[in-house]
Formats: C-alpha cells, sequence, structure tokens
C-alpha cells in the first residue's frame, strides 16, 4: 500500500473564503480507507450538514480536521489557515464536539470548563457562565457531570465549543441524546449561532434534522464526498413527484402514459404516483389535470409532492449502489 | 434522556469576533504549560475523593494512628509500653513504611493523572483548543507534584515531631537504658559496671562460652555449669562458678563488639538527619509520580502501570537491592529503587533490611547487601529514569490518536 505524506498548503491569513478547505485529504485505517480523496469546500456564515449513513467516515474526517489523527494524504485549511501547519492558530477560534461529548464525571460542569478554558486564550475564563447560560444549563452548572443526562452533557459540549468564541463550530452527530425538546433546542441554536455570522459544520446521519438546519450539504458515502451544495439547489435537480386520487386510476395510467410529458406512472391503491423528468416545469402539472378531466375522469387529489433530502439521498446513493 | 425541565431556554449570545491578537499571540503553540493549565490540573488531581483519601491515610493517617497508639499506650503503662518517638521509631516510620508506600501512592497518583484525561474523555477536548500537547503533559507534572509532595512534607512533619519531642530520655540499646554517646572506654566501663545486664542482652558473636549470671525469671545466661561445650578452642566444660573479674571482662568483651552498633543509636534523629531523610522520601515520592504519569500516559490506562509500580517497589527492588545476580549486576545498579538505597542519608537501616535500628544492625548489613555503586553513579541513575519516563509519556502524548 502506498501511503502519501501529508501536503500543507501554504500559509495563508483568514481570508473568509471558505471555512473549511480541503483537497485530496485521505485516511486511511489499514487496508480500509475512512475518508477518501475527499474535497470538501465549506463557505463561511452558513450551517453545513455533512451528511452520510454510519461508517461513512464522518467522524474520522472531523478527527483529521481537528488533528486529533493524522491525514495520510492531501491538504486542509481551517479559516483560511492550513493544518497542520497552523493548527494553534486554526484552532483558537474552532470549537468542536467529536463523538460523544464526555467530562471529567467527579467535577461540574462548570469545572470541567474550567480547565477546557485554562488551555484557551486568557479571555476564555470570562465566557464560562455566558456559555453555561446561552445553552441552558447555568442552573446546573455546580452539579457533577456524572449527575448529568446525555443530553446535558451534549449541551454542555456545545458550551466548550463556544469558550473560544468560535467563527467555526463543528458539531458531530450533535442531537444524539437528546430528546425533540432539545432537538428543537438545539436547532434553534446552530440556527441563531449562524445567524451571528458563525460558520456550523454538523454531521449527521439524521437526513431530516440536516434538511432542516443546514442551508448546504455534502453526503458522503464509504468515505468520498459524492455530492456537495446548497440544498436548494441539489433538490431542484431532482425528478418531480405528482401524486393523484382520481375515479378511474387504470384509465388514467394509460391516458398519461400517450402524452409527451413522458411521465412515468405507476398505480397504486392510493391512486397515480407520477414521476416526471428533472426540470418539468409546474405547468406540466396543470396539463396533467387537463388531460385526466378531458379523458372523463374526475380528479378527487392532486398533489405536488416536494422532494425531500431523504428521498434525494436515497435515489443518489442507491444509484452508486446500482453502479457497483 | 434530557428532561425538559432540566434545561433553560436557549438564549442568543454575542456576535463572533475577529481572532484577537491575544488568540493568535497567546504561544499556545509553546511546551510551556501556563500558569492556569497547572492550577486546573491541580484541581482536577485534588478533587479526586478516591485518590485523595488513599494519599492522605498512607502519608498521614497510617503514621498518625501508629505514632498515636505508641503515645496512649505510654502514658497508660510506661513500664511496660515505650515512649513513641525517638530515633529507633523515626526509622521504622520512614523506612518501613512512609518511604516504600509513600512510592506508591505518589505513583498512584502519577499513574491517574497520566491516563485520567484519556479514560474520561477529556484528551479530546484539550487536544481540540490548540494547545501544545507537550505542554497539556508537562502542566501535570507541577500540578501532581503540588499534592504529592504536600502530603509527604505533612506527614513526616508530624513523624519527625512526635519523634522528637516524645523521645525517650535514655536510649534503650538491646533491650536495657545505656547512657547516650559514650566513647569506646566509657562503654567498657559502663559494661563492667552492669556485667550481668550486658551479657544477658546485648548481641555477643563469638568463640568464647558467656558466663553464667543471672538474667532474672530464673534464667541464667550461656550453658548449665559443668556442661561440655564445642568452641573453636576445642572441647570445654562449663566452670561451676566465674569470678566477677572472668564476668566483667566478657561484659567488655561483648560491648566492645557491639561499639560500632550502638554508636549508631541515638535517642533522637538530628536535625541534619531529618532534613536529609525528608528530602530523600520526597524524592523517592517524585520518582513514584513521574515514573506513574509517565506509565500512565504510554499505556493510557491507570491499573496495569500501577500494579507494574507495585511490583517493581515491593517485589523487583528488595530482590535486586539483597541478591547477587552476577550476570545482571548492571540491571541490579539500574533499578531506581537500589540507587535510591545507595543514596540514603545517615547510617540508616535499608527500607528492605527489615527496617528499625536492628533489622539491618544499624545500616550495615542492609547496606553490605547492596552492590558497591558510586554516588554519581546512582545519581545518574535517577535522573535518567525521571528523564526517560517522562519524555517517553510526553512523546506518547503528542503521538497518541485523541
Amino acid at each position: 500500500m502506498t501511503v502519501a505524506t501529508v501536503e500543507e498548503g501554504p500559509s495563508r491569513e483568514a481570508n473568509g473564503q471558505w471555512a473549511v478547505e480541503t483537497h485530496g485529504l485521505t485516511k486511511r485505517f489499514g487496508e480500509n480507507i475512512a475518508v477518501n480523496d475527499v474535497e470538501l469546500l465549506v463557505p463561511p456564515g452558513c450551517a453545513f450538514g455533512y451528511l452520510g449513513p454510519n461508517g461513512a467516515g464522518k467522524t474520522t474526517l472531523i478527527r483529521v480536521l481537528l488533528g486529533l489523527t493524522h491525514a495520510d494524504a492531501g491538504t486542509m485549511s481551517l479559516l483560511g489557515h492550513a493544518v497542520p501547519r497552523h493548527r494553534d492558530t486554526a484552532l483558537a477560534r474552532v470549537g468542536a464536539i467529536v463523538d460523544e461529548p464526555r467530562f471529567h464525571g467527579h467535577l461540574t460542569g462548570r469545572q470541567n470548563l474550567q480547565i477546557l478554558a485554562a488551555a484557551r486564550e486568557p479571555a476564555a475564563k470570562g465566557r464560562i457562565a455566558p456559555a453555561l447560560e446561552r445553552v441552558g444549563i447555568l442552573h446546573r452548572a455546580d452539579d457533577k457531570v456524572s449527575k448529568y443526562s446525555m443530553g446535558m452533557r451534549q449541551r454542555l459540549g456545545v458550551a466548550a465549543c463556544l469558550l473560544g468564541d468560535p467563527q467555526l463550530l463543528i458539531l458531530d452527530e450533535p442531537m444524539n441524546g437528546l430528546d425533540p425538546a432539545g432537538m428543537l433546542d438545539m436547532r434553534d441554536m446552530i440556527k441563531s449561532l449562524v445567524s451571528e455570522g458563525r460558520t456550523v459544520v454538523l454531521s449527521s446521519h439524521l437526513l431530516d434534522e440536516v434538511e432542516r438546519t443546514c442551508d448546504a450539504v455534502a453526503i458522503v458515502d464509504r468515505g468520498t464526498v459524492i455530492r456537495q451544495g446548497p440544498i436548494s439547489q441539489l433538490l431542484a435537480g431532482s425528478s418531480v413527484e405528482v401524486q393523484v386520487e382520481c375515479s378511474d386510476p387504470d384509465w388514467a395510467g394509460r391516458l398519461l402514459a400517450g402524452t409527451a410529458l413522458g411521465a412515468h406512472v405507476q398505480v397504486g391503491p392510493a391512486g397515480l404516483a407520477i414521476s416526471l423528468p428533472e426540470g418539468t416545469g409546474r405547468d406540466a402539472i396543470a396539463e396533467i389535470n387537463r388531460v385526466l378531466v378531458e379523458g372523463g375522469i374526475s380528479v378527487y387529489r392532486l398533489q405536488h409532492v416536494q422532494a425531500s433530502l431523504e428521498q434525494w439521498f436515497l435515489s443518489v446513493t442507491s444509484r452508486l449502489g446500482g453502479q457497483e | 434522556m434530557t428532561k425538559i425541565s432540566d434545561i433553560g431556554t436557549p438564549v442568543p449570545g454575542p456576535a463572533p469576533l475577529p481572532i484577537p491578537a491575544d488568540a493568535l499571540s497567546d504561544h499556545r503553540g509553546s511546551w510551556i504549560p501556563t500558569w492556569s493549565m497547572i492550577t486546573t490540573r491541580f484541581m482536577e488531581l485534588r478533587k479526586r475523593r478516591g485518590l485523595m483519601i488513599a494519599l492522605i491515610a498512607v502519608n498521614i493517617g497510617i503514621p498518625v494512628v501508629f505514632l498515636g497508639v505508641r503515645l496512649i499506650t505510654h502514658a497508660v503503662d510506661p513500664k511496660s509500653y515505650g515512649p513513641a518517638g525517638g530515633y529507633s521509631i523515626f526509622e521504622v516510620v520512614v523506612l518501613g513504611f512512609m518511604y516504600v508506600f509513600g512510592f506508591i501512592v505518589a505513583a498512584v497518583v502519577g499513574c491517574t493523572a497520566g491516563s485520567v484525561d484519556l479514560t474520561d474523555g477529556m484528551f479530546r477536548h484539550l487536544v481540540i483548543t490548540g494547545r501544545s500537547r507537550l505542554a497539556l503533559y508537562l502542566a501535570r507534572i507541577p500540578a501532581g507534584l503540588a499534592i504529592v509532595i504536600a502530603m509527604v512534607a505533612i506527614g513526616y512533619t508530624i513523624v519527625c515531631a512526635v519523634c522528637v519531642f516524645a523521645a525517650p530520655t535514655q536510649l534503650n540499646y538491646d533491650g536495657i537504658n545505656v547512657p547516650q554517646g559514650l566513647s569506646r572506654p566509657a562503654l567498657d566501663n559502663w559494661a563492667a559496671a552492669h556485667a550481668d545486664e550486658v551479657i544477658c542482652n546485648f548481641n555477643y558473636n563469638g568463640p568464647n562460652v558467656p558466663p553464667n549470671v543471672p538474667c532474672g525469671n530464673g534464667q541464667i545466661s550461656g550453658p548449665p555449669p559443668g556442661a561440655t561445650v564445642k568452641t573453636p578452642h576445642g572441647v570445654v566444660t562449663v566452670p561451676t562458678k566465674y569470678t566477677e573479674a572472668q564476668i566483667r571482662a566478657f561484659a567488655v568483651t561483648v560491648a566492645n563488639q557491639d561499639y560500632a552498633d550502638y554508636s549508631a543509636t541515638f535517642l533522637v534523629p538530628s536535625t541534619s538527619l531529618m532534613v536529609d531523610v525528608g528530602l530523600w522520601i520526597a524524592l523517592e515520592a517524585t520518582i513514584g509520580f513521574i515514573v506513574g504519569l509517565g506509565l500512565g500516559s504510554l499505556m493510557g490506562q491507570r491499573t496495569v502501570p500501577v500494579i507494574l509500580l507495585v511490583v517493581l517497589e515491593l517485589i523487583l527492588t528488595p530482590i535486586f537491592s539483597r541478591a547477587v545476580i552476577a550476570y545482571m549486576l548492571n540491571v541490579q545498579r539500574a533499578i531506581v529503587g537500589v540507587a535510591m538505597l545507595h543514596i540514603e542519608p545517615g547510617n540508616l537501616s535499608t527500607p528492605f533490611s527489615g527496617g528499625g535500628p536492628g533489622g539491618g544492625g544499624g545500616g550495615g548489613l542492609g547496606r553490605m547487601l547492596l552492590r558497591p555503586e558510586s554516588t554519581l553513579v546512582a545519581s545518574l541513575v535517577i535522573v535518567g529514569w525521571l528523564v526517560f519516563w517522562t519524555a517517553i509519556g510526553a512523546w506518547r502524548m503528542m503521538t497518541r490518536d485523541a
């Protein structure tokens, strides 16, 4: 096996072009390639989802970015600073949670943050109370962490991220262990962080959460980024789905198959599921209605189904799976 | 699962600032730990209740209990129980206990300091701050030593105070009260005047047959009158009666033989000896901590390193300090515990020779068992151990995947 050395990019001052930038980033564990030639560009000031199934290499990429483990090949920079060469400067304004956040159980939440603040700049000590207040656990700050629930430890992890007044937050599966109310709070917190101009990169396998929280995503599968970009752009390229409930579904299917719409029609017990080609405009939906009505079919319901990130993700990954 | 009642509503935070100058120039990449890093590390260790209880129990609790019981029993029944303090008690407590177990407890603290960030999951948080991993490692040394040395100092101060202020007024040598600080002729004179006590109590290791003198409770010294005894000079018959002159002469012979041991026995430890021994056991505790820290960091856990260091201190060091293994002499000399015995202050018995004034023959036997090694070599071995384990621990900390 050939193991390439990490080539570091030239040292650059933060220019705000990309919050995270990687080129050809690769990490191997023996024969297993956990991160495979990843080209990732995360724009600043947005919530960016790093999306993939379990074992796709999400956490490994984050660990490499943060210098928790070394890369085997490729270049990377955080906030414009090449790492690992300028790792200390880059991480000065980066906060991160990797895997399940764990702390010294015999210490209180505040004391744990004191230890972490001591490793940062002097001003970090003054951010402990505001950070605890922001994540909503200030009233439990002087309880031992061993008495914290999983969700509270997750929040303490976010508070630890905020100690450095970060411009970039990297959160690995931040919704893990949170109840619905906790997930809502976390989502609001991420949005508020982004609204302050910070960049939030969150990895998750929860497609719905990423869709609700993030502006842009990268889809990773088996260590490789297969798509990335704003969610709206990614979804815009997917096919148009229309569901129809009518009086004679079989006849309706035959009528639509005979049109020039290029529709793929499936007849089911709930009615028709019509799939129109990518880029089809809204007029096609009106055309479907006109064909059915002129054919003497009573239309009870006609609904344009907005493609979800989950559907798109599954279609993308299944296509890839089919190519193998 | 997080309960809603546990958590307040998140509030908006301040807008992010550009990377300020203090964050860019806070020497985050420097290997020198900051004062805050040391104090928070100190706090982290100090808050470990079980560890602190063990540390206090070994360094303070057990010596205090031992000396307290002696103080009480002596106060209640001074004829049956000797004074709580004195030179011999100092030797017993310091060498028989504080030295050996002080090392072990310090090693436990070191192993804990070297591994808890990993086992508790904090190592990752610390690395993400961008702080130099070497600085993170080095911050543990002053923090841990501040705890270990403080405990040793408190316990040792109590021991010294009791040994000085509760010392016997007369020197008790081999079970009888003897004036302290006699010269050899003076001890001979004293022995002649107390011939029966000397013959009955002092150790004698010679070719002659001890004369019969009454030793109390109907017992007599030596073989019974008329008995035949084989000696290096041939078979002799024990006389039925010794003259006073013969008895005094024999007592003087015994006293002469024991003079070296007697002259190394004191009522109280001297101030210089207490200072030297204090520094010596502090160094032993420091070694225990540093080696434990390095080994704990290397192995990433606490249990196995602690077991290894207990084996080193309780099994390997005693063996290598007493046994003669011809083809392993240099290995024996390279054991840090053996090197420490070579720089033991004063003329104390060695910790692994049984302790107490008689255990090592006043230090003579214990030291005679040690393989020859110069103070310079012993010092180099000790420094080598400290540097090696610090380097190993720091290297592992710097290269470990977090």
